[in-house]
């Protein structure tokens, strides 16, 4: 029992050691600020191309249906890779740091974007295809006016799950040397028990940073025009 | 082109679905003369659809040939035939993401018309269709009634004014009352707009009711007739389409008289302004015992009882009116009419025009006398 309240006890106090390391007195902002820009940039890089080669896919599959299985087993099958596995087998072939991290995360983000985007398009009510048909709108017209506009909500629910996502997995990257709030979690580890402040510093901001992309997208999530229907 | 060509033609059509058995439409040959409304009707699955959207390629026939304006539609960009026709599905399929004017809009758009255009046009429908503009063009889909979001889906299809309409059970999916108002509405704006139009139902007082032509199916798409709805009733081709009709042929005859062939126009109204004295000695000199009572406008707003005229001979009209039962309008049918007042338990009806005034008035006795009558009125075969 006292053992528990001890734990307890030494939690709160590293939180709040984990607090102050974000100011300027007593921490050092300057790194966590560095270290967020290091995050901040994995995950737009990450999303970028996440979303630069999953929407496309998400269309083709739903136009070519013969593929539609084998590119969700796939994408299915990078997402199950575990992450310290993936980067040993990318690390051989690109090194270290910022490259790895951010193919690691692409890959890990293809499945959701994907699959929401096949989903949300295969979701538009046949009718209003049809009447756009015929009402003789071009199959470009077609997704681009309407099969896109209305999958949007669920091609963005894809989105904040593939950024939650790699906002986590980009905390281990630093493992593999590329800047984010992990490093200060390592750093912090392997100063053994001395510098919990900087392991807490580093957790308590990847959170808050997922908890506010989470946030931010689905905002933009119900705001879509598509979310009418 | 010559003023016999048909507008619409399908010469010998039959469409064979990959991997079906039988032809779903069969050796099909039909003419739809401009600005006929041709009714397509048969039992489910017997083809009326596909037959349909052969016209606008939606479907491409396996066999034959189908013209459009004399054109070969095979020969033309299935995109270009398509923009040239209205088309109108029973599940409406408006954009939800777009307001109703950039619903409407959609046609003018890609036709490439200048925004003043397409705005003056979209009010302009709006209001052809029954719908306020202002108070509708910046609303969306989800934010209509069923009716009204049809309205829209035939003011978006009428917009870039084509000559041809297909319309697949428009009013299929709509409350009864509002489907006779939506077909009234529609039996008006086509007397004015004279469009050539094929109409798929499977409901044979709709068919009887819109119908110049009717063409019956049965299922694998063969053609049993194709005919006027008077000789359809009178003279049925075969038993098929005899059982089709149905057997209650004496009722079925209401169907192809409209209510403005024998309402009584010679009405005695009162005006809403009128004290119930002078109302009750207009009753007792005409030997009525109650009196429609219409504002300035001839806008039916309801009647008075003799009794009650009577009783509070202080009173002006408006203050002792009954609301109307019902109502009809001069384009429904009879048969619309009759079953009206069979369901409301009472023995006339007050016709209203497209503005709402009071035109004449309709009684179970013309009804009556129109079931017991030998011949059906014949004068829609000619019209
Ligand atoms: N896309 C399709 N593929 C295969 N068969 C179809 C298809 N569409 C319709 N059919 C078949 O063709 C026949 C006619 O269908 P349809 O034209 O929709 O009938 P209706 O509109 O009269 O109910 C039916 O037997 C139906 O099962
Ligand atoms: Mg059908």
């Amino acid at each position: 029992m006292t053992a528990l309240l001890q734990d307890l006890a030494n939690f709160f106090i590293s939180f709040k050691d984990g607090l102050l390391y974000f100011l300027p007195q007593t921490g050092r902002p300057d790194r966590v600020a560095e270290f967020l820009w290091g995050h901040l940039l994995i995950t737009f890089v990450t999303l970028f191309f996440a979303i630069l080669i999953s929407v496309p896919m998400g269309v083709l599959i739903t136009r070519v249906r013969f593929l539609y299985d084998p590119v969700i087993k796939l994408a299915g099958m990078l997402y199950t890779v575990p992450s310290l596995a993936m980067f040993g087998i990318l690390i051989p072939i690109v090194g270290i740091g910022f490259t790895p991290a951010v193919i690691a995360l692409t890959l890990y983000s293809l499945l959701a974007i994907i699959r929401n985007t096949a989903v949300g398009i295969d979701g538009v009510d046949p009718a209003i295809i049809e009447a756009a048909r015929g009402m003789g709108m071009t199959a470009r017209g077609i997704l681009l006016q309407v099969e896109l506009p209305l999958a949007l909500p669920v091609i963005f629910a894809g989105i904040r799950i593939a950024a939650v996502s790699t906002i986590s997995l980009a905390t281990i990257a630093s493992f593999f040397g590329s800047d984010s709030l992990g490093k200060l979690i390592f750093e912090g580890i392997s100063a053994g028990g001395t510098r919990n402040d900087k392991v807490m510093a580093g957790a308590i901001g990847a959170a808050l940073l997922a908890i506010l992309f989470d946030q931010v997208i689905s905002r933009v999530e119900r705001a879509l025009p598509g979310s009418r229907a | 082109m010559t003023a016999a060509m048909p507008m619409i033609q399908f010469n010998n059509v039959t469409k064979v679905y990959p991997g079906a058995p039988q032809p779903s439409v069969k050796n099909l040959t039909i003419s739809v003369p401009e600005g006929e409304t041709c009714v397509v009707i048969g039992p489910s699955g017997c083809g009326k659809t596909t037959t349909m959207k052969m016209v606008n390629r939606l479907i491409e026939p396996t066999e034959g040939e189908i013209l459009v304006g004399g054109r070969d539609i095979m020969k033309q960009s299935s995109v270009d035939l398509r923009r040239g026709m209205g088309y109108v599905i029973q599940q409406i399929g408006l954009f939800p993401h777009f307001t109703i004017r950039d619903n409407v809009a959609t046609v003018p758009n890609m036709l490439g018309w200048k925004k003043e255009r397409t705005y003056q046009r979209i009010d302009e429908l709006l209001e052809v269709v029954g719908l306020d503009p202002v108070q509708f063009r910046d609303r969306y889909p989800s934010q209509l009634s069923g009716g009204q979001r049809q309205r829209v889906g035939v003011a978006r299809a009428l917009a870039a004014d084509p000559p041809v309409m297909l319309m697949d059970e428009p009013f299929g999916a709509i409350d009864p009352i509002t489907r006779d108002r939506l077909q009234n509405e529609f039996l008006r704006l086509q007397k004015r707009m004279k469009k050539t139009i094929m109409f798929v139902t499977h409901d044979i007082d709709e068919a009887l009711k819109m119908g110049t032509l009717v063409c019956i199916l049965q299922v694998g798409g063969v053609l049993q007739q194709l005919d006027s709805p008077s000789h359809i009733l009178s003279a049925p081709a075969n038993k098929f389409v005899a059982d089709f009709v149905g057997s209650d042929r004496g009722l079925k005859k209401l169907t192809l008289v409209r209510v403005s062939e024998v309402m009584n126009t010679e009405l005695v109204v009162g005006r809403h302004d009128q004290s119930a004295d002078e109302l009750a000695a207009r009753m007792r000199q005409r030997g009525e015992d109650s009196l429609f009572i219409v504002d300035e406008m001839e806008h039916l707003i309801g009647y008075v009882n003799l009794e009650d005229a009577q009783t509070q001979p202080g009173q002006r009209a408006s203050a002792i009116l009954q609301h109307p039962i019902a109502v009809t309008e001069a384009e429904a049918t009879m048969k619309d009419a009759f079953s009206q007042m069979l369901s409301n338990g009472i023995r006339y009806l007050p016709v209203l025009d497209g503005q709402k005034r009071l035109v004449g008035m309709v009684t179970a006795d013309d009804a009556q006398r129109l079931i017991e009558k030998k011949q059906p009125a014949l004068s829609r075969s000619a019209s």
